[in-house]
């Protein structure tokens, strides 16, 4: 079950050239700055860009030497920037626009979104938000082999982002249809995404596994995007004094990770965004201080960082990779060098899911 | 005054038929022109806005060369046994469509244009083939387009007077429309008999220029496109 992609797409001086077999299951992210090609990639997957090559999702060509499906044959769906309706139209018939849809079903999945008292509205009454719920709930009811989301948050708040991003990722996964997302923003992507594909000027740099990808240190954030990695674990205390929960890491043997508590459960599993920036290295455990989090790490790697003034440190305990970003002048004073034993002090961590 | 009433029922009778033939001729092209990236449209576009220009004398002269006995669709009409078209009102209807297209084609080539084409997209990632694209998304969105275009093109063949003099003549009943029957009054010297034609031609060239305005500054859905594609 893949979708294997090798195509090449010229428009104007940009040229896209993109080979690749991804997984056609769960949600996979496409990466990368602007103008790296990752719309026009969805939109040649998708049949809206003439493109050479080969597309084949599960076997079943879309593109190939001797024919091209057109778009409205693939059974897709897409979901535009700022969530895009026809305005001549109540949301209720956007919804159903070309087929015949149950009325229990749209009911139920409009519930769910939040939307089912705006079924009869006109779209230019909607908010941003309300808007791309209206084309998810269009999405998904079509029962599309696949969804295409271009950037589909970038109009949101940050609020009613968290809050699509969520709702995204369990649909999908209930409805068993894969997603790919294209965003440019490494926030949204961590909290969405099983598998990432990054692209640089019109070519695949790499893709993988989302927690395998971040922790690679060669692995090219954006402009503005702050570097980080997920690890997954498993909720295997509740200090509810304290308000707080430990959470036992994927790895056998490691010391597990206090965090302030909201309403996990025992067992649950979580996944973890530890950035860069909240990790310090220490040569010795300090006991004696108020950061919780200090993990016996081996000092893997070091990498430089886009501003001159920092080093990126990759530090492992286990099977597991953490990525600390600290001054060089403190990576000289400390001589900190490879397979040295150091301390990993976490400041702050974020929970996904 | 007979005569004033059949010149009016006439030139109402011509200007409803040619507004329905080219509503229909009008929307597959303004489509095509609205839509397509061919060289053609380079040539085809100037070729359709040509009768705006050109003096309705010139227009008239060659369908009365083509339309007459000799020409090659009267040649073609009279071997289908219909005759020369010249001096008839089929023949009027076929000069007006010409005279009258651009007035028919240009609003809807706007109104198509003014579609976010990522309408249409959405609209293929939702299984519509090209046919529904333009049925349900092109056409709807389309309408004020439509209504402007109804209008126009019927005020232009009322008001036409050069072309039908060409190839019409005065013929009552058949060819003879307002602007004729009010040229002649004039000829006459019957001045009072033009005024009343004259000024109910103003009257209601006002109201539909007036009606116009008024559908075109309805608001309408915002089907525009974004300012700055992102």
């Amino acid at each position: 079950m893949s979708l294997d992609i090798h195509i090449r797409h010229t428009k104007g001086s940009f040229e896209l050239a993109f080979e690749a077999r991804l997984p056609s299951t769960g949600i996979t992210a496409i990466y990368g700055p602007s103008g790296s090609g990752k719309t026009s990639l969805l939109r040649c997957i998708a049949g809206l860009e003439l493109c050479e090559g080969e597309i084949s999702f599960n076997e079943h060509a879309w593109l190939n030497k001797a024919q091209r499906i057109p778009c409205e044959k693939r059974n897709i769906a897409y979901l535009f920037q700022e969530g895009l309706l026809f305005p001549h139209l109540s949301v209720r018939e956007n919804i159903c626009f070309g087929r015949t849809v149950d009325q229990a079903a749209l009911l139920s999945l409009s519930e769910r979104l939040g939307i089912e008292h705006r079924l009869n509205a006109m779209p230019d009454t909607l908010s941003g938000g309300e808007k791309q719920r209206v084309c998810l709930c269009r999405a998904l009811i079509a029962k599309p082999d696949l969804i295409l989301m271009d950037e589909p948050l970038s109009a949101l708040d940050s609020e009613s982002k968290k809050k699509l991003l969520e709702e995204i990722r369990t649909l999908s996964t209930e409805h068993k249809t894969p997603v790919l997302y294209v965003s440019h923003a490494i926030r949204e992507i961590s909290a969405i995404a099983d598998h990432v594909v990054q692209i640089e000027n019109g070519a695949l740099s790499r893709h993988g596994r989302i927690d395998e990808m971040l922790s690679q240190p060669k692995f090219e954030f954006n402009e503005g995007d702050a570097r980080s990695v997920i690890l997954r674990g498993k909720v295997c205390e509740n200090l509810d004094e304290w308000q707080l929960i430990r959470v036992q890491l994927n790895e056998p043997n490691s010391t597990p990770i206090t965090l302030t508590a909201s309403g996990e459960q025992l067992g649950q599993a979580l996944r973890l965004q530890i950035a860069a920036k909240d990790v310090s290295i220490s040569m010795t455990k300090h006991c004696e201080q108020s950061v919780m989090n200090i993990l016996p790490c081996i000092v893997s790697g070091i990498h430089s960082m886009p501003h001159e003034a920092h080093a990126l440190v990759e530090l492992n305990f286990g099977s597991q990779t953490l990525l600390a970003q600290i001054t060089r002048k403190s990576l000289a004073a400390l001589g900190i060098e490879a397979s040295m034993h150091v301390w990993a002090q976490i400041k702050a961590v974020a929970v996904l899911d | 005054m007979n005569s004033d009433l059949q010149a009016i029922v006439l030139t109402f009778k011509l200007a409803s038929v040619t507004m329905l033939i080219l509503l229909c001729i009008a929307t597959p092209i303004a489509w095509w022109l609205s839509q397509t990236k061919s060289p053609w449209r380079n040539i085809v576009s100037p070729l359709l806005t040509l009768p705006i220009i050109l003096p309705p004398t010139v227009l008239g002269f060659y369908l009365l060369i083509f339309l007459g006995p000799n020409g090659w669709l009267g040649q073609l009409t009279t071997s289908l046994g219909i005759g020369p078209l010249v001096f008839s009102f089929w023949g009027l209807v076929i000069g007006s469509i010409i005279y009258s297209l651009p007035f028919a084609v240009q609003p809807l080539v706007n109104a198509f244009k003014s579609i976010d084409p990522r309408l249409f997209e959405l609209g293929a990632t939702l299984n519509a083939n090209s046919w529904k694209r333009f049925t349900t998304i092109a056409m709807p969105l389309a309408k004020p387009g439509f209504y402007t275009a109804a209008i126009l093109s019927f005020a232009h063949t009322v008001g036409e007077f050069g072309v039908i003099l060409m190839i019409g003549g005065n013929i009552p009943g058949e060819t003879r429309v307002l602007s004729i029957a009010i040229y002649e009054h004039v000829e006459a010297l019957e001045y009072g008999r033009a005024h009343v034609l004259a000024a109910g031609l103003l009257v209601f060239s006002f109201v539909i220029l007036w009606a116009t305005q008024r559908l075109q500054s309805q608001p309408q859905p915002q089907n525009r496109k974004p300012g700055v594609a992102p």
